[in-house]
């Protein structure tokens, strides 16, 4: 059995995350491949069954990350996230995933270094995590 | 020289020069974006946040419609759009021919670097020798010759800065997409003919020259250079003088009439210097006299090549030119460098201050002492730093540093969770903005302490290097602090080669080298063609600027209306066709078939996986039919490749894997339309990371970097299996505009519209037009008011487009952009039905009501506006008044009306001066808070005070108490230097109450717009979007969207008439592709839709009992889609199911059991 | 002197200081507002107040060294070293007997420069000690002297006139005095 190694699903938003992902990249600063990035318009367009779907499918832990609070795009977008996150962390573990699985960030778009320092901080939180409960027996 | 033609060519690239090229983009003008960086966003670029808001949302200024036409990512990083065309390094050279029609010379420099062969791989920069201090860190680190010049710049491409690169060469080996040419190599193509009968001196100059890689030739005599010059293209002769045969001289004339470009140098001895100077007189360039070495020869030739180099001009036919190049700011280490700028380490200007702050700056926002690393503790602000400061011949306020210095204070104490004291110290704290004052106070909350008074300069304690600021208060206290770090809040100064500019374009500049406005138009120069938007006439706010900005739009669209188009938009009129074309190949109904391209990131691909083993990973799923590898997408040479490629592929879906997919949507674009097909079945993923990032832990992943690559590609593949390919419905546009009001900004905005071929109904509540400036005479700076606007009402009466209604009223306003309904009610009472694209509100505002220092209890208390009605013109006569005391923020600036009126200070100087031409011996006293005389008014201030007029300042927490006694009236005030009461009886008290905004709530509520906590017009961005309101299609301008002088608020109305006419403008308008879509039929009308949508874009039809969305107004945030409990409300491009099948592709490979989730969202 | 003319005279230096924003940057900068009883600033301030009286009873120009680090500073770019002179010069008219040992000092210097081209310490304090009829004064000078001869700043006997240190012809001292009187005299 090879180590345990994590898989996070991230959910960024086109305008600020996605593009400081992508300076990370052209930074040559790099951030794990445990993560997988999966581009939305805005985080308030993540619907909370896109969250459960992932965790469903193996996923040890999920990232919502937007714009700061006050420069959403769409102005308002990252609050209504905001608000569904809290939500989500309270029926979670109710349904047998630990809350601290999802987690919110903000990260500006020139934010390369932040994004790529936070990726590498949640692998490492995952890591202490172990696997989580929606993930069924793997090889890899 | 290649001759093209753009509508307008918009010189500089900042935030100012952005925002005019997408306004006039938008209405489908073609532009040409210059900027002589090698990167765009000119100082925002550096500045992570911006007040009044703190944050960013630059984004923000992109369109709002036909949001296809350009990107649609993080505008601080870039931006394209298909009728822009950006050319970067590049500078206006000549500028020639007149409104309509000019010829502009463009000079591009060469970076050295293609930029469409740089992949930004970073491998130069590892390699290059020559470490220099980074400008856009302001110096506080270092970079290398070769570098970034913006670091989050899309696309990014390295320039090389030539002043400081050695030409090792390094760079240009270790380049793996062979993007660099030093001029080294093009030195090769520059031909060199020595003529010299002596064979020492000929092998001796081929030999220098050689080593310089040129190609060098070589003549015994001029017969045989003649000879030579006839086979080869020679751009360079070095001819001897003495020559046996032919004369050096003889020679220059017959090569000069066969080949005139060619460039003549002489070379001779001391004892014919004459001659070579004749020989000059001749067409010769230069000469040199024998014997020279090395060292004198080779920097002339090098001189010379580069100056044929650069002779490469562009010439470009424009119709307008609009200036945006911004300005530069005063370098505090000037001669004196009172403040040991430079010199003392933990100086810093407020700029390299924004970059301590930024995350992406030299300390990744720590903010830090720049000598020891260690936390700040103590930081000051010292104002009026290179400004305010005839010392430096600066008369003048820059404006916003005050603000400036705010917001860092602010974001200190943020940041270091208050634990940082901070101190501004200032003379008057120009709070003039809207919601300025209510940001003053917010810092004032938040700890920020105010010293008033103006720090001369700085010592630095020896030991600890701290610095010590000394001054004396008020009341005649020695007060010394020490400080940690001080930031020198520096003025402005005029742009780079301002004065060039101005000479190429015809413009006048003011006495400080600003570009000077013509009077009540700040966009106009003049050159009636040239505009200017921006900060170039004076530093602005982001707010400001922008407004600016589209009013110089406004101008610019104006003269090419007037030239060249005459007639609306059509949808073959445009340049760039609407994106979505119905006439693109159907393939709704063909079955799926994907063809995926993969880059093979120069054969980086190969190297770290299996390429066999994707392809059969891919080829496991039937719709992909066919998969390729190409070397180096992301050049134009690999995109060709690819490009021809596909042309033989049958297909109706591409994936492509590449990096910076951002980059490619342009491109794409351009191959749908070849391939006749819908943009959105092209589809670009970015697999490139996985092979340049760095080795992190998770590579020791069992999983190889081949299934995470498969796993973004299935990604890819799942998006465009959910592609839609409907088209992008046009919307009919309602060719009107409403505008309400008819002081000079609402007539300014209905002429603008009108000018531009589309009708406009001016509705005014009184029975003339005019508004304020019927009672206002003159401005500040003397201009008269009264030929304006008569010029204004004459030319709204003439006009055929507009169509007046006075003492007429809106009685209701229903639907929504583009076509709204109005209901105008008549001076006869009558009810008039029209229907409007757009609607630009113009209210305006009056002058507050008081009844503080005692008015209503004198005749001899007056407001400003009384004093202007009976004191100007042929009034009463100032003679008869001994003594004039004004109180200036009389309710303003102070709960209920916590905001700052901005005229009335410059009205105050303005009646004083009058009062003092008409009456040298009256006694003027102005009592105030702070002088708002912002920008070049401060020469006003300066002037008043040398007019002997006698300005005593007061704290809001002890303002003058007046007495009415009988017929006289005291005024009581302390006087904060001296300590002591002052008791002025005086025979005229006038107060500064200030404005407010007239805009009744049944208006407001008719139409939709929100109001802000004191009563004006709310924008639905006060940085980016100024001028408009959230709900799309309304705009204000004038006094109801802020305070402001006569200038400004017609600088408001042509910004809101630009943004009007860029829906207006065109016969038809499109939304995006990603939009939000209903499906009636599951929907059980909760309405839980509706209040979700920010942009208020949905409403539930009574008529057919359905939920609408106004395509104009939605922006495609899938708000709706996430609320919706039924699956009703989808958001198009990012419906549930692409959104779960992307899910479970990230999983693809690494699960046993994979779990697929078909039943619909 | 007539009260119309020291008016004008004070009106005079009142627009020279006219452009005064009261920043302060010239209380801040100066060296030897310790001493004064107004600040530069205020000083001006109570200029452009009229307040010619309380302005020409102060000590704060009699104490200006000078430096003309204000007139640097300035950011109105106001003659301010120049003001505090005139100021200087007005109150001896105006107000000869509140400032009757500073000028009795004063002429004792000028006079000293005037027979010897330059200033002979001893010479001249002998001279003011003599105008001043003050038994006392030579005392309270005498630490200050003392510290002066330390260094070697007082020339030795004042009984040189004329000859030692840098002694120029009388003719030429005398020349440029007269002309300076008759400037002040036709200004």
């Amino acid at each position: 059995m090879a180590e345990f190694n994590p898989i996070i699903i991230a959910f960024v938003c086109n305008w600020c995350t996605y593009t400081a992902a992508d300076l990370a990249g052209t930074s040559r600063i790099g951030y794990p491949e445990n993560v997988r990035l999966i581009r939305v318009m805005c985080t308030g367009m993540v619907d909370p069954q896109y969250i459960i779907k992932a965790f469903l499918e193996g996923a040890d832990m999920v990232l919502v990350s937007g714009c700061h609070p006050g420069d959403c795009h769409y102005i308002n977008g990252n609050y209504k996230a905001r608000r569904r996150i809290k939500l989500l962390h309270a029926i979670l573990p109710t349904i047998g995933i630990e809350r601290d699985r999802l987690k919110l960030t903000w990260i500006g778009a020139s934010d390369g270094i932040q994004f790529a320092r936070t990726m590498q901080e949640l692998v490492v939180q995952a890591k202490g995590m172990g696997p989580g409960s929606g993930r069924p027996e793997i090889m890899t | 020289m290649e001759k093209r033609h753009k509508n307008a060519l918009v010189v500089g690239a900042g935030i100012s020069g952005i925002r005019t090229a997408l306004d006039l983009a938008q209405q489908g003008n073609t532009v040409e974006l210059i900027d002589r960086h090698p990167a765009m966003g000119g100082l925002l670029a550096q500045l992570d946040y911006q007040f009044p808001t703190n944050h960013c949302g630059m984004c923000r200024l992109l369109p709002l419609t036909r949001r296809d036409e350009g990107s649609q990512y993080c505008l601080r990083k870039g931006m394209f759009h298909e009728n822009i065309h950006i050319r970067l390094s590049c500078e206006l050279k000549n500028l020639e021919g007149e409104a309509g029609n000019y010829t502009a010379r463009l000079r591009q420099k060469p970076t050295w670097v293609d930029p469409d062969r740089c992949v930004g791989c970073g491998l130069c920069e590892a390699v290059c020798p020559s470490e220099i201090a980074d400008c856009f860190n302001e110096g506080l680190s270092d970079r290398k010759a070769i570098h970034l010049p913006v670091p989050h710049a899309i696309p990014n491409a390295y320039v090389i800065d030539l002043a400081s690169c050695t030409r090792c060469g390094e760079c240009e080996k270790i380049c793996p997409a062979d993007a660099i040419q030093l001029s080294q190599s093009r030195r090769r193509d520059f031909q060199i003919l020595v003529v010299d009968d002596e064979l020492s001196i000929r092998d001796s100059l081929k030999e220098w020259l050689d080593e310089e890689d040129f190609s060098v030739d070589m003549a015994a005599s001029g017969g045989e250079a003649l000879d030579m010059l006839g086979k080869k293209p020679y751009a360079l002769m070095l001819t001897d003088i003495k020559m046996p045969e032919m004369e050096g001289t003889e020679l220059l004339e017959l090569a000069k009439t066969s080949y005139p470009d060619l460039v003549v140098v002489m070379m001779t001895a001391y004892a014919t210097v004459e001659t070579a100077v004749q020989a000059m007189k001749m067409g010769a360039l230069d000469y040199l006299v024998k014997p020279f070495d090395p060292q004198t020869l080779i920097p002339m030739v090098v001189r010379i090549f580069q100056d044929t180099e650069a002779a490469k001009d562009l010439e470009l036919q424009v119709d307008t030119v609009v200036i945006s190049t911004g300005t530069t700011f005063y370098d505090p280490a000037d001669p004196r460098n009172l403040f040991g700028y430079g010199i003392y380490p933990n100086v810093l200007t407020h700029i390299e201050l924004e970059r301590m702050l930024s995350h992406t700056g030299p300390s990744q926002g720590q903010l830090v002492r720049l000598d020891n690393q260690q936390q700040v503790r103590k930081i000051a602000w010292l104002q009026c730093i290179g400004s305010r400061d005839t010392q430096v011949h600066a008369d003048y306020c820059s404006g916003i540093c005050c603000m400036i210095a705010l917001k860092e204070a602010i974001l200190v104490k943020k940041m270091t969770q208050n634990s940082t004291d901070t101190a501004i110290f200032y003379m008057d704290m120009r709070t003039f903005g809207k919601s300025f004052q209510a940001y003053y106070d917010d810092a004032k909350k938040d700890g920020v302490r105010f010293v008033r008074c103006r720090i001369h300069s700085l010592a630095q304690d020896r030991e600890t290097r701290d610095l010590v600021i000394q001054y004396v208060s008020k009341s005649g206290e020695h007060l010394t602090e020490t400080f940690d770090m001080v930031v020198l809040s520096t003025g402005q100064r005029p742009g780079h080669q301002m004065k060039e500019l101005s000479d190429i374009c015809g413009v006048d500049l003011n006495p400080y080298g600003f570009i000077q406005p013509q009077p009540f138009f700040p966009a106009a120069t003049g050159n009636p063609g040239v505009f200017v938007g921006g900060s170039a006439t004076g530093l602005k706010d982001v707010a400001e600027s922008v407004i600016h900005a589209s009013a110089a739009g406004l101008n610019a669209s104006g003269v090419i209306w007037s030239h060249h188009r005459q007639a609306p938009l059509t949808a073959q009129g445009q340049e760039a066709g609407p994106v979505m074309d119905e006439t693109v190949r159907d393939v709704s109904r063909e079955p799926v078939n994907i063809f995926t391209v993969i880059c093979s990131c120069g054969h980086r691909l190969e190297q770290e996986v299996d390429p066999g083993h994707i392809m059969s990973g891919l080829r496991d799923d039937p719709e992909m039919v066919g998969q390729l590898v190409i070397d180096r997408l992301c050049t134009a040479e690999g995109w060709e490749n690819m490009v021809s490629a596909l042309e033989k592929v049958d297909a109706n879906r591409f994936l492509i894997a590449a990096c910076h997919p951002y980059v490619f949507a342009r491109k794409i674009k351009t191959l749908a339309r070849k391939m006749n097909l819908h943009p959105s079945l092209f589809h670009a993923v970015d697999t490139a990371r996985l092979f340049w990032s760095v080795d992190s832990p998770a590579k020791e992943d069992g999983s190889t970097s081949g299934s995470r690559v498969l796993q973004e590609l299935f990604q890819g593949a799942t998006v465009l299996k959910h592609t839609g390919t409907d088209p992008i419905m046009p919307i009919p546009v309602t060719r009107r505009a409403l505008v309400v009001g008819g002081g000079i900004a609402g007539m300014t905005a209905a002429l603008s519209i009108a000018d531009q071929g589309v009708e406009v109904d001016l509705v005014e509540r009184d029975k003339s037009l005019g508004g304020n400036c019927l009672w206002l005479t003159r401005t500040l700076e003397g201009d008269a008011i009264g030929p304006l606007l008569n010029d204004t009402i004459s030319r709204i009466g003439q006009h055929p487009g507009i169509n007046v209604h006075t003492q007429s009223s809106i009685k209701d306003i229903t639907g929504q952009v583009p076509s709204f309904f109005t209901v105008i009610e008549t001076d006869e009472k009558q009810l008039v039905n029209r229907s409007h694209g757009a609607v630009i509100l113009a209210t305006g505002g009056s002058e507050a009501r008081t009844d503080s220092y005692g008015y209503g209890t004198s005749d001899r208390i007056m407001t400003q506006k009384e004093v202007a009605a009976k004191w100007g013109g042929d009034g009463a006569n100032p003679a008869d008044l001994g003594t004039v005391v004004m109180i200036l923020c009389v309710g303003s600036r102070m709960q209920p009306r916590n905001y700052c009126s901005r005229v009335c200070c410059p009205t105050a100087l303005k009646q004083a001066q009058d009062l003092r031409q008409s009456n040298p011996d009256l006694d003027i006293y102005i009592i105030y808070r702070d002088m708002m005389t912002h920008g070049f008014s401060e020469a006003y201030f300066t002037r008043a005070r040398r007019d002997n007029i006698m300005f005593i300042s007061y704290e809001p927490e002890h303002p003058p108490e007046v007495e009415t006694d009988q017929n006289r009236v005291l005024v009581r005030v302390n006087e904060p230097t001296l300590g002591v009461p002052l008791e002025i009886e005086t025979d005229l008290l006038v107060l500064a109450t200030g404005v407010t905004p007239q805009l009744p709530d049944e208006l407001s509520a008719t139409m939709g717009v929100e109001k802000d906590g004191n009563g004006f017009f709310l924008e639905a961005d006060a940085k980016w979007r100024p001028v408009d309101s959230l709900k799309q299609g309304i705009y204000a301008c004038g006094l109801v969207h802020s305070p402001r002088s006569v200038t400004d608020t017609i600088a408001t109305a042509q910004a809101a008439a630009q943004r009007a006419l860029s829906i207006l403008s065109n016969e038809t308008q499109y939304s995006g592709q990603i939009a939000a879509q209903i499906r009636h039929s599951l929907c059980s009308r909760c309405e839980r839709c509706i209040p979700a949508c920010p942009y208020v874009a949905r409403w539930r039809d009574p008529e057919d009992d359905h939920i609408h969305v106004n395509d104009m107004m939605c922006q495609g945030c899938g708000a709706c889609a996430v609320v919706c409990p039924n699956g009703a409300a989808i958001l198009e491009g990012f419906t549930g199911k692409r959104m779960l099948g992307v899910i479970d592709a990230a999983f693809q490979g690494t699960t046993v059991k994979e779990v697929f989730l078909e039943a619909e969202k | 002197m007539k009260p119309e003319s020291i008016q004008t005279s004070f009106n005079e230096v009142k627009e020279m200081v006219q452009a005064c924003i009261q920043c302060g940057t010239c209380s801040g900068s100066c060296p030897n507002t310790f001493a004064m009883d107004h600040t530069p600033r205020k000083l001006w301030r109570m200029v452009l107040g009229d307040q010619a009286q309380s302005v020409l009873a102060s000590k704060t120009f009699i104490l200006c060294s000078s430096c003309y680090t204000c007139t640097l500073r300035c950011p109105r770019g106001l003659p301010l070293t120049e003001a505090m002179a005139r100021l200087v010069q007005l109150a001896r008219k105006a107000n000869p007997l509140l400032f009757k040992k500073s000028h009795a000092f004063y002429d004792a210097f000028l006079q000293s420069v005037k027979n010897h081209g330059r200033v002979n310490e001893a010479g001249f304090m002998t001279h003011y000690f003599f105008t001043m009829k003050d038994p006392l004064l030579p005392l309270k000078f005498t630490p200050l002297g003392v510290k002066l001869m330390r260094k070697g700043k007082v020339a030795m006997p004042a009984f040189n006139f004329g000859l030692g240190r840098g002694s120029r012809p009388r003719g030429k001292m005398a020349a440029i005095f007269e002309k300076i009187r008759q400037m002040e005299q036709h200004p």
